[in-house]
């Protein structure tokens, strides 16, 4: 671990204290902000998974849908055709995702940069091609999970709670880790990360297996809040654009930055101009577009910056090395 | 360097990617725009309480999920008018009696923008946000669907039309608890194909082209099942994925086999290419059927080519309805003189069977209109006489209609035929 005990400890205790808030609140507020919390968690933890190997790894994954789709279509066969319970499928649905990016990593990541980016989209398209026509599953008709093997709605709301705060926390943990180290490394210059001993193919394997998992149980957490589930929207590269939007916007390869991304692009503008749609698409171009050239760093990029200027520094780039397991640093040393 | 270079041109395709897919779904319906979509809302909610008629009660809020833009867009629009139609005229006459109150009804619509996902993340906010004690639905097994799972998982009473009922039945292996649909049968809906087929003479060969959603599924199989019954053969089935753009070879395929009947189970984007390819190729069965696809708009989708185009209807003025023929002449010029009109009447009908249930009822606890729903027996409406099943079903009469002109005349069966059935295809006609 890099960074001292006390203070990665602290920083895990916040998310345990987020966690428990999450957990009491259903029943405690109304159906409508836990419909929205709800879906906003999942998309919290979506994000985050992305920001694990697109963010701290540096490699813009369009293929994540392929590991929605096959959390949540793994969690449907396993309770409609295995007959198991939902705790079991959702596991199911995490590890058969991360077996998935483990093949693909072997291909996938003889790719870098752009080529990366095209074999992973093509990866998606192939993936949503084959879900359509596969009879066993349903074809482009899909499943049905019966409602009665569910989990309640109290429940279910602790269980996205709880896997959007663990994407939270591992992507926290990486951050602190020596591995994260070594794939921030490899993500800022792959050249100078192999030669100091680090192998940039294990290392971004091993992220995209992690980030594969995550995925796949947040992609199984979709079945359940949906109940009724068909390739072309658990296979579709929305789940994995919005996903990076919310990232870029909120900030790549931070913890928070998925987080806030997630707010703004869930909450503020998508949910908050749903009856506008193409306002709330053009919003979420612009802002893209926006962050980029004003604030490349993202919203947390941007806060940080704040923040050194009001300390009186002279530029952010003095604030980032304060926090040497921040993205860019490498770049920026 | 080149990392940022990378982001920045991800970024800005994610970008372009978010506009365009937003810019597409809201043209892709042809007869719709996001300005219905927007509007929509705000002029039901008018039309509710600007003729209100005497109601007095706080008003009761009905939710509807419609595909105004997307794939399936042209559904959306006739159905809108049909709910907004009903509920304006609910409300002029004094608003739904409960429990010997008055009380006027109030439309909330969203855009599914034709994807499930969105169909159930809306229907919840139909629920959670707009406190709809009762929802209504749209169209086709795959929006139908998603939409009444919701309904049984939220425990709200939800109808809809215009979806085949064995596909949406087969849907819920336990049977659905909150939702209904009221429509045709697919046994009788794919009887109709080879029953108005010997209007003409052929050689009962059929070729099938079936997509792989719900309704390509059950239909499919259920023409195949048929076919000897009534004395055709199926001589070649082509299966594909919504959204195929190419049917050169299955066109080819079905005109080696010397079929006489072509009928198609597929969605209007898909039926657009298919009848271009059996144009370009030269293929002129007898009798052609694009069945769901040439319900609505067919004919500004594919010009001259809709000439003779035949689909199955659900609704015609002796089919043992009441008031459907004025719904129909209030519509005619808006919507066609066909099935577009007809959406509107299924919508229409939908919300007078929840203003019935919600008067039996006496109550607007969603356990109450559910218990009624499920009593709804031989309620006359302006698309039929509805009587509901145990299986939360509801059979409509089912006929056979003709693209001719702007026009969908009915041409089978005799006692209700309007125009005599064009053959073979003149669209098609090389």
């Amino acid at each position: 671990m890099i960074g001292s005990p006390k203070r990665i400890g602290s920083g895990i205790a916040v998310w345990l204290v987020i966690l428990g808030v999450l957990l009491y609140l259903p029943g405690h507020i109304g159906r409508g902000p836990q419909e929205i919390l709800l879906n906003l968690l999942i998309w919290i933890g979506l994000a985050q998974a992305w920001n694990i190997i697109g963010g701290v790894g540096g490699q813009l994954s369009l293929g994540h849908s392929v590991f929605v789709g096959a959390g949540g279509y793994t969690l449907a066969m396993m309770m409609i055709k295995g007959g198991l319970s939902w705790p079991l499928a959702v596991i199911g649905g995490g590890l058969l995702s991360a077996l998935l990016a483990w093949f693909l990593a072997l291909p996938l990541l003889r790719l870098s940069g752009v080529y990366f980016t095209i074999g992973t989209s093509a990866v998606a398209i192939i993936a949503l091609g084959w879900m359509v026509t596969w009879d066993w599953t349903g074809e482009a008709r899909g499943l049905n999970i019966p409602l009665d093997a569910l989990p309640s709605k109290t429940l279910k709301f602790q269980l996205i709670a709880f896997l959007a705060v663990l994407c939270c926390v591992v992507t926290y943990l990486i951050l602190h880790s020596s591995f994260g180290l070594r794939l921030m490394a490899v993500r800022d210059d792959e050249g100078a990360a192999s030669a100091l001993g680090v192998s940039p193919r294990g290392v971004k394997a091993k992220a995209f297996i992690v980030s594969a998992f995550l995925t796949g149980l947040m992609g199984s957490t979709i079945a359940i809040n949906q109940a009724s589930i068909e390739p072309y929207s658990m296979f579709n590269l929305r789940w994995t654009v919005t996903a990076l939007v919310m990232v870029i916007v909120g900030g790549m390869g931070t913890v928070w930055g998925p987080v806030i991304g997630a707010f703004i692009i869930y909450y503020l503008v998508d949910r908050s101009l749903q009856d506008q749609p193409v306002i709330q698409a053009l919003l979420s171009g612009v802002l893209i577009i926006l962050v980029i050239s004003v604030a490349p760093d993202g919203v947390v990029g941007l806060a940080r910056s704040a923040w050194a200027k009001v300390r009186g520094m002279r530029d952010s780039g003095d604030g980032d090395q304060q926090e040497p397991l921040t993205p860019g640093v490498v770049a920026h040393a | 360097m080149n990392r940022r270079k990378s982001v920045a041109a991800v970024s800005t395709v994610a970008a372009l990617a978010m506009t365009l897919a937003a810019c597409g779904s809201s043209s892709g319906g042809g007869s719709s725009s996001s300005a219905a979509a927007t509007s929509a809302s705000a002029s039901a909610s008018a039309s509710a309480s600007d003729s209100g008629g005497g109601a007095t009660g706080d008003p009761i809020v009905l939710g509807t999920t419609l595909p105004l833009t997307g794939p399936l867009g042209v559904f959306g629009p006739p159905i809108q008018a049909g709910y907004e139609q009903a509920v304006a005229a609910i409300n002029a006459a004094g608003g739904v009696d409960v429990g010997g109150t008055k009380r006027p009804l109030k439309l909330v619509i969203k855009d599914s923008k034709s994807d499930p996902t969105v169909v159930t993340s809306t229907t919840k906010s139909l629920i959670t946000d707009d406190q709809a004690v009762a929802l209504l639905g749209s169209v086709t097994p795959p929006l139908t669907i998603p939409f009444s799972v919701v309904a049984d998982q939220e425990q709200i009473p939800a109808i809809s039309s215009l979806t085949p009922t064995l596909a949406w039945k087969g849907a819920s292996a336990a049977g659905w608890k909150y939702a209904y649909d009221v429509f045709v049968d697919e046994v009788e809906q794919t009887a109709v194909n080879f029953q108005a087929s010997d209007l003409v003479e052929n050689n009962k060969k059929v070729y099938l082209f079936t997509d792989t959603e719900e309704d390509g599924k059950a239909m499919g199989g259920l023409w195949e099942q048929q076919a000897s019954k009534y004395g055709y053969t199926i001589v070649g089935r082509s299966n594909f994925p919504p959204g195929t753009t190419d049917f050169t070879q299955f066109v080819q395929k079905a005109k080696d086999s010397g079929a006489d009947v072509v009928i198609a189970q597929i969605i209007p984007p898909d039926a657009v290419a298919l009848w271009k390819a059996m144009k370009a190729l030269k293929y002129q069965p007898k009798t052609a059927w694009p069945e769901k696809a040439g319900t609505v708009g067919f004919n500004q989708a594919v010009g001259p080519l809709a000439e003779g185009a035949s689909v199955f209807g659900w609704w015609a003025p002796k089919n043992g309805n009441e008031g459907g023929q004025a719904v129909y002449d209030a519509n005619k010029a808006q919507f066609g003189d066909g099935l577009g009109t007809a959406c509107v009447i299924a919508a229409y009908a939908m919300v007078q069977i929840m203003a019935d249930a919600i008067t039996r009822a006496g109550s607007t606890e969603p356990d109450a209109i559910n218990t009624a729903l499920a009593a709804t027996k031989d309620l006359p409406t302006v698309l039929a006489k509805i009587t509901i099943g145990p299986d939360h079903r509801a059979v409509t009469p089912v006929n056979a209609v003709q693209w001719q002109g702007d026009a969908q005349p009915i041409v089978w069966p005799a006692d209700q035929a309007t125009a005599k059935m064009l053959a073979p295809v003149p669209g098609l006609a090389p």
